[in-house]
């Protein structure tokens, strides 16, 4: 009973959300549309056409990392405060803390899959790919958004009781930016730097995405979707011992 | 004498503890932590454990048709129990509900400020009222919306509301419907005079209806009207649990009348 009225509840705050993003209007969907085209679009022009990275099918190559990228970086950026923003509807109602921040995932991972869809379409359309890499695809999306959602909820958490999380978060974002290999591809990093990037949990999750789409093999994909199934391990792990560490003093402290 | 059933039962409490560390309200960001760190390793590895107990060992039975007056000195635990028995706080084994449970804890909250109030209705509704059906969820916003008198402003954002008017809403929606166990603190704080009036007597009805109610408040007078039985916490237990005259004089000559305000009520 208590598990399905808290589906009620996520329900209804992830429709409040998505109220909110869209305003029930076609600009309010074509809006959301907008912010990935424009990083899209830039991010093509300075290193397809002014760099002039040597990379095949690069629009593809581009998008599979940058698509993952903002979703995974706004629902972290957007969330990590969301106790505390929320503190009156978790103070006052019988809000499980997590449905708030399902429902918060929901509505971005909802944002994320409607230009993933269009683009992608677009795109697809001009040129070859794989159907098997694209049947990899839903698996790749169940395991970054419970990836985000579990370590969004580490985060959230930590953010009660260290107020300054929030600004490292901003920061360690831009910075992953550009150590992630999303606008380049990860055989431009040298050998010896490489067990790096492989221990970037963004990349974890993103190079499942190159490997479906772009340059499709079994080797790398079946390592993309080990690799960020231990991610998702740890990060689990972590948000679960958090949670049970911490979820009455959260109340306080919000 | 009358004899009351197991079915009577609406809250059975045995033996609930309830402590919070409070060593996480000492760091409030990374930098203090890692300048406390560097102060003194020490201290930090093996001083961190003091803890707050709010209650200790604690018994309770509510039974059906008890209207409990819930009492005690601000920071006696009163809402960190009631919150507890919401399963907020992780202690469920020790807490026994038996049926529908809704508490409020306060009474101008908003969900998402940007919707209009009739969305907040909504959504506010969906969250209180998540067990019933559509169709009795939308009587209820339908209902709520029309005795809470705001007119031309319910299709207006949220935000722009001040907190009266949040109020009027939310107290509308919340005496809509009895429950089996109704929670209430301190509901009669923020609303105008007029219509606290009004809502009295609309939440009056509601905890009539209810099976058993647990009501919070630092008002002797609403203590009196509302309640039939009256608990002193304090200690991190109950100091005193009877009848409300008795309960109240007992309030008063522990703690003296400062701690009761002079709240009206209807």
């Amino acid at each position: 009973m208590y598990i399905k009225n808290q589906l009620t509840v996520i329900r209804t705050l992830t429709l409040a959300e998505l109220k909110s993003r869209y305003r029930n209007t076609f600009a309010g969907l074509l809006w959301v549309m907008i912010n990935p085209l424009i990083l899209f679009s830039v991010h093509a022009l300075i290193f397809k056409h002014i760099l002039k990275i040597n990379v095949d099918k690069y629009y593809i190559f581009l998008l599979s990392g940058l698509l993952p990228w903002i979703f995974m970086s706004s629902m972290l950026g957007q969330s990590v405060s969301i106790f505390i923003t929320k503190r009156e509807s978790l103070l006052s109602f019988q809000i499980h803390p997590i449905s708030l921040i399902i429902s918060r995932s929901i509505d971005n991972f909802i944002n994320f899959i409607i230009p993933f869809t269009f683009l992608f379409v677009v795109l697809y359309s001009e040129s070859d790919f794989n159907i098997i890499g694209l049947l990899y695809v839903p698996l790749l999306m169940g395991i970054m958004l419970i990836g985000t959602i579990t370590t969004t909820i580490s985060l959230a958490i930590l953010q009660v009781f260290f107020r300054d999380i929030e600004y490292i978060l901003q920061f360690v974002i831009s910075v992953m930016f550009f150590l992630t290999p999303i606008f380049y591809p990860r055989h431009l990093i040298p050998e010896k730097y490489q067990i790096f990037v492989d221990l970037n949990p963004f990349y974890a999750y993103i190079r499942g995405f190159k490997a479906a789409l772009w340059e499709f093999s079994y080797q790398e994909i079946n390592t993309a979707i080990f690799n960020s199934l231990i991610f998702l391990l740890i990060s689990s792990a972590l948000s679960f011992v958090l949670w049970k560490r911490f979820r009455n003093e959260i109340y306080l402290n919000i | 004498m009358k004899s009351t059933s197991i079915s009577d039962e609406v809250l059975v409490i045995k033996g609930l503890s309830l402590s919070f560390n409070l060593s996480l309200f000492q760091s409030k960001s990374i930098r203090d932590f890692f300048v406390e760190f560097m102060r003194s390793p020490m201290r930090f590895f093996f001083n961190r454990s003091s803890k707050l107990e709010v209650v200790k060992d604690l018994n309770l039975v509510i039974k059906r048709g008890e209207r409990v007056g819930l009492v005690g000195k601000n920071g006696a635990g009163k809402t960190s129990l009631c919150r507890s028995i919401t399963g907020m706080y992780g202690v469920k084994k020790e807490i026994q509900v038996n049926g529908q449970l809704r508490a409020i804890f306060d009474t101008a909250s908003v969900v998402h400020p940007e919707l209009s109030g009739r969305e907040n209705a909504w959504i506010i509704t969906d969250i209180i009222y998540s067990h019933l059906s559509k169709k009795e969820r939308a009587d209820i916003v339908k209902d709520s919306l029309e005795f809470s008198e705001l007119k031309e402003f319910i299709d207006q954002p949220f935000k722009h509301y001040s907190k009266g008017m949040k109020v009027r809403m939310f107290l509308s929606i919340v005496s809509a419907a009895p429950c089996d166990l109704l929670i209430l603190d301190e509901v009669f704080n923020g609303a105008d005079q007029f219509f606290n009036e009004k809502i009295s007597e609309r939440i009056k009805n509601v905890i009539k209806q209810s099976g058993a109610v647990i009501f919070i408040s630092h008002s002797e007078e609403i203590i009196k009207e509302v309640c039939n039985r009256v608990i002193v916490l304090g200690n991190r237990n109950v100091m005193f649990d009877g009848g409300v005259e008795e309960g109240m004089e007992f309030y008063k000559q522990r703690y003296g009348a400062s701690g009761l305000n002079e709240v009206q009520f209807g």
